[in-house]
């Protein structure tokens, strides 16, 4: 497992690098001039002297690959660099943000966990009755209803209505509620139909039957085998839901101005501020190649039967 | 097994569940916070502590304890609230921490602020100015000409603008009298001075200004978190009286509709700009009241004039003319409100005295007739040796997409074919020069004063002059802007102008936005500005 764990975490390394390649040639690549908005930002218009002096004392003349290396090498030291927009550190600003939007994705898994298992089992259990009819009803609605639009709503029932709530803030408990609950109606609509399509799935396996002809009760093979068995499939949607999470929901952080990576990023494209877009897009992929990879480990731990090494054992 | 199994799994759930806990770091480097304000000094020193361990409790806008408070919400935030900083003193200027020497009121007029009178003399470039008495910094120290001298250097010290706004050569300071020379005679000058960056802030009071600026408004700074909020507290000794509240939270809402909601739920009180469907409901709602007064900023119509049909006055005559500026406006709805010239109708720039840009289809099928343009192939749009009247149009604001689809088809009933493209930027083709029409949002009167928009926009050569518009008549205009001092020449000339832009069909001024401000009706003396760099007033208070 460790030995494992060690050539994973190494596989990383040229993942990153090719991702950091395209995150680089983002900002190559884009319209927007460095030296222009370094000017505009100290309120200077520059002639074409400064210009291609400042393009000289900037690096931007050399080759792709130099200016790669360089900035390569910044990063390494935790530098992302400036933001063009407000001059202030990428690094400083992503770290001041992440915690916000960890608070918010980690409310929102915890809901889900909570209330989407216990559901997803209930509706499988009682297949085809009221309470497996009513859940999908209200899912199907969950996964239906655009986000932005739930965040409204509850908006306007929490906060105008009744005023019980804050419809805007960050940081506290009460700021987190109206958005956790926002980002967790869709996911738990979301993963209720799947661990009740995957308990069914489950369900109708021989291993049940056996299970009941050898007297063992529902309620045990149900817990003890056909969960554990169920929830591998899930698994992996998860994660990529823990990902996009950890990337910051931005539209729900927008409206609801809570100060995470998701609006940052919302607002960094909106005045195409390239560096924090940059630092964001490294921030993603980071998560999701570490996502994945505990999905990978999760998957060996909970089926033997799962060869992540190649071959058979 | 199974049961082994479980418990990885509820560990590993545990884990991402518990990791989220980690990140309870809050605050930044950012993050300033004091204590209670009852003494200036005492407030300012504590609110430049920059107490990094009151982030977890001052996460969002801690409310003061007793007093009147106000919580009121803008829609943006600069990185700092120095106003040497780039466009920052705008916000440090919208909460009433900073002011000017001048400033421009709600009737857009010049009005003194710091300095009670101004004397210009017959070199036409030295300000002689008479920093008022009895002014004092949010530190209790007073405001005199030596502070105001060491404040504009370390501005122009740190912004270039600082220098070429105003043209300030060098400053000297006597007692209350301070002295500016500027480096060529310059009309402009006094209005250029109401700008924020030239906040007057006490550069040695020890403080971060990026963080607590002390400057001379009504409100101090006790807490501050960028981008989030700004904690005020009233400065008791303030030299035009005593602050109609005690304390007051401006956060930063962005989104025009949770700044709405956030009203409605009694989370703010008083909000900056209202989205145009919200107007209607809190009119109709006696809890609220909503204010409004005509902005300075237009949406223009940009023609290259170098282009081989809009070089021609004729073509650009018959697109002004087949616009139904009503229509325009009200599909960009209830804040925007008609041009029809480069200065809105609430300056005083002789609106009334134009022939403002209207809709008239006869007079375009007539330019274009003049000019030789008819269908000759039936194709609905009209052509001249063989080629079609027919042009690009790029826009980088994808709210006024619908607009944009009108323009086209309003052009498209006088003959006309215009291309309509949504870009990522126009920067390209303004530095390329490759556009044919061009659409940008201009802040016509950004400091109540018309020499700014003639001098960038339609002078020759001028670095905004996107148009490539170049008028003799004009550039006298401009020439004979730097050197009129006199308020009522100023205004002769702006109109002239104006006569000139709209007789030479320049461009076309699209709609104009107006300035909204809601509020609860608990609040009152609120006044909307022109200018909505003016936000936060002395005069506001709450029942």
């Amino acid at each position: 497992m460790k030995k494992y764990l060690v050539r994973r975490l190494l596989f990383l390394i040229p993942i990153m690098l090719i991702l950091s390649i395209f995150v680089f040639a983002l900002t190559y690549l884009s319209p927007s001039d460095p030296v222009t908005l370094k000017y505009a930002r100290l309120g200077v218009t520059p002639d074409q002297e400064m210009i291609e002096r400042t393009k000289e004392e900037m690096g931007l003349n050399d080759p792709f690959i130099v200016q790669y290396g360089r900035w390569l090498g910044r990063v390494l030291h935790g530098d992302l660099g400036e933001s063009y927009k407000y001059g202030t550190s990428v690094w400083q600003t992503l770290t001041e943000r992440i915690p916000n939007t960890l608070k918010l994705a980690g409310a929102a898994i915890l809901l889900t966990v909570l209330l989407a298992v216990p559901l997803g089992i209930l509706c499988a259990v009682h297949q085809n009755r009221f309470i497996d009819y009513l859940l999908r009803i209200i899912s199907f609605f969950g996964v239906s209803m655009p986000s932005f639009w739930v965040g409204f709503l509850l908006m306007y029932i929490f906060g105008v209505r009744f005023k019980v709530l804050p419809v805007t803030g960050s940081g506290e408990f009460r700021y987190l509620i109206l958005p956790a609950l926002t980002l967790a109606f869709w996911m738990v609509s979301l993963y209720v139909r799947r661990v009740r399509g995957s308990m069914l799935e489950e369900m109708n396996k021989d291993y049940l039957t056996g299970g009941l002809a050898r007297g063992l009760p529902k309620r045990q093979i149900i817990l003890r085998q056909i969960l554990p068995n169920s929830l591998l499939s899930v698994i992996t949607m998860f994660g990529m839901s823990i990902g996009g999470l950890m990337g910051g929901a931005t539209i729900i952080e927008t409206i609801f101005e809570w100060q995470g990576v998701g609006k940052m990023a919302i607002d960094a494209i909106s005045v195409k501020d390239y560096p924090v877009i940059q630092g964001y897009i490294l921030w993603m992929a980071m998560i999701y190649v570490l996502v994945n990879l505990g999905v990978d480990l999760l998957y060996r731990v909970l089926d033997p039967r799962i060869r992540l090494e190649g071959g058979r054992k | 097994m199974a049961k082994k199994h479980m418990k990885i799994l509820a560990a590993a759930l545990a884990l991402a569940l518990v990791l989220p806990a980690c990140g309870n770091a809050g605050g930044g480097s950012s993050e300033t916070s004091g204590g209670s304000a009852s003494a200036a000094s005492s407030a300012v020193s504590e609110a430049s502590a920059v107490s990094e361990a009151s982030s977890a409790a001052s996460a969002v806008t801690p409310a003061a304890e007793g007093g009147k408070h106000l919580t009121a919400a803008t829609y943006w935030a600069a990185a700092t609230i120095d106003p040497a900083v780039e466009y920052d003193g705008w916000t440090s200027c919208r909460a009433g921490i900073t002011e000017t020497l001048v400033m421009v009121d709600e009737n857009l007029e010049l009005v003194p602020l710091l300095a009670d009178s101004w004397e210009l003399k017959d070199d036409q470039v030295t300000w002689v100015m008479h920093i008022r008495d009895g002014v004092t910094f949010q530190n209790g120290k007073p405001v005199d000409a030596a502070a105001v001298k060491a404040c504009f250097e370390r501005t122009m010290g740190i912004q270039e603008r600082a220098i070429t706004a105003c043209k300030i050569d060098h400053i000297e300071a006597d007692g209350q009298e301070l002295t500016i020379v500027t480096s060529e005679p310059f009309g402009a000058f006094l209005a250029n001075l109401s700008e924020p960056l030239y906040s007057v802030i006490d550069v040695e009071s020890g403080t971060d200004p990026e963080t607590c600026p002390i400057g001379t408004g009504p409100f101090m700074v006790t807490g501050y978190k960028a981008q989030e909020y700004i904690e005020l507290a009233a400065y008791e000794d303030y030299w035009q009286g005593k602050p109609g509240l005690d304390t007051v939270t401006l956060r930063i809402i962005s989104d025009d509709f949770t700044r709405c909601q956030a009203l409605q739920a009694n989370q703010i009180q008083l909000g900056q700009r209202v989205n145009s469907t919200d107007i209607a409901t809190l009119r109709a709602d006696p809890s609220y009241a909503v204010y409004e007064t005509a902005g300075t900023r237009v949406r223009v119509m940009i023609f290259n004039h170098t282009n081989e049909f809009l070089a021609d006055y004729n073509v650009r005559k018959a697109i002004e003319c087949s616009l139904q500026y009503d229509a325009l406006t009200n599909i960009m709805g209830a804040t925007y409100t008609q041009a029809g010239a480069p200065f809105p109708s609430s300056a005083p720039y002789g609106y009334d005295e134009l022939d403002v840009q209207h809709y008239d289809p006869e007079k375009a099928a007539e330019c274009l007739k003049a000019s030789g343009y008819e269908d000759t192939d039936g194709d609905g749009y009209v052509d001249k040796d063989g080629k079609t009247l027919e042009m690009r149009l790029i826009y980088d604001d994808d709210s006024i997409t619908a607009a944009m689809d009108a323009v086209q088809n309003m052009a498209k009933v006088a003959g006309i074919k215009i291309d309509t493209q949504l870009v990522d930027t126009t920067a390209d083709a303004e530095h390329n020069g490759d556009y044919d029409i061009m659409i940008r949002n201009w802040q016509s009167l950004s400091t109540g004063d018309p020499q700014w928009l003639f001098d960038s926009m339609y002078k020759t050569g001028a670095m905004n002059n996107l148009s490539k518009y170049s008028n003799p008549e004009m550039d006298a205009i401009c020439d004979k802007l730097a050197l009129a001092f006199d308020f009522e020449d100023r205004q002769a000339l702006a109109i002239e102008g104006e006569k000139l832009v709209l007789a030479d069909s320049v461009n076309v001024m699209l709609f104009g936005q107006n300035n909204f401000v809601m509020a609860s009706s608990r609040v009152s003396n609120v006044k909307p500005y022109p200018i909505d760099y003016y936000f936060l007033d002395w005069t506001i208070t709450i029942d």
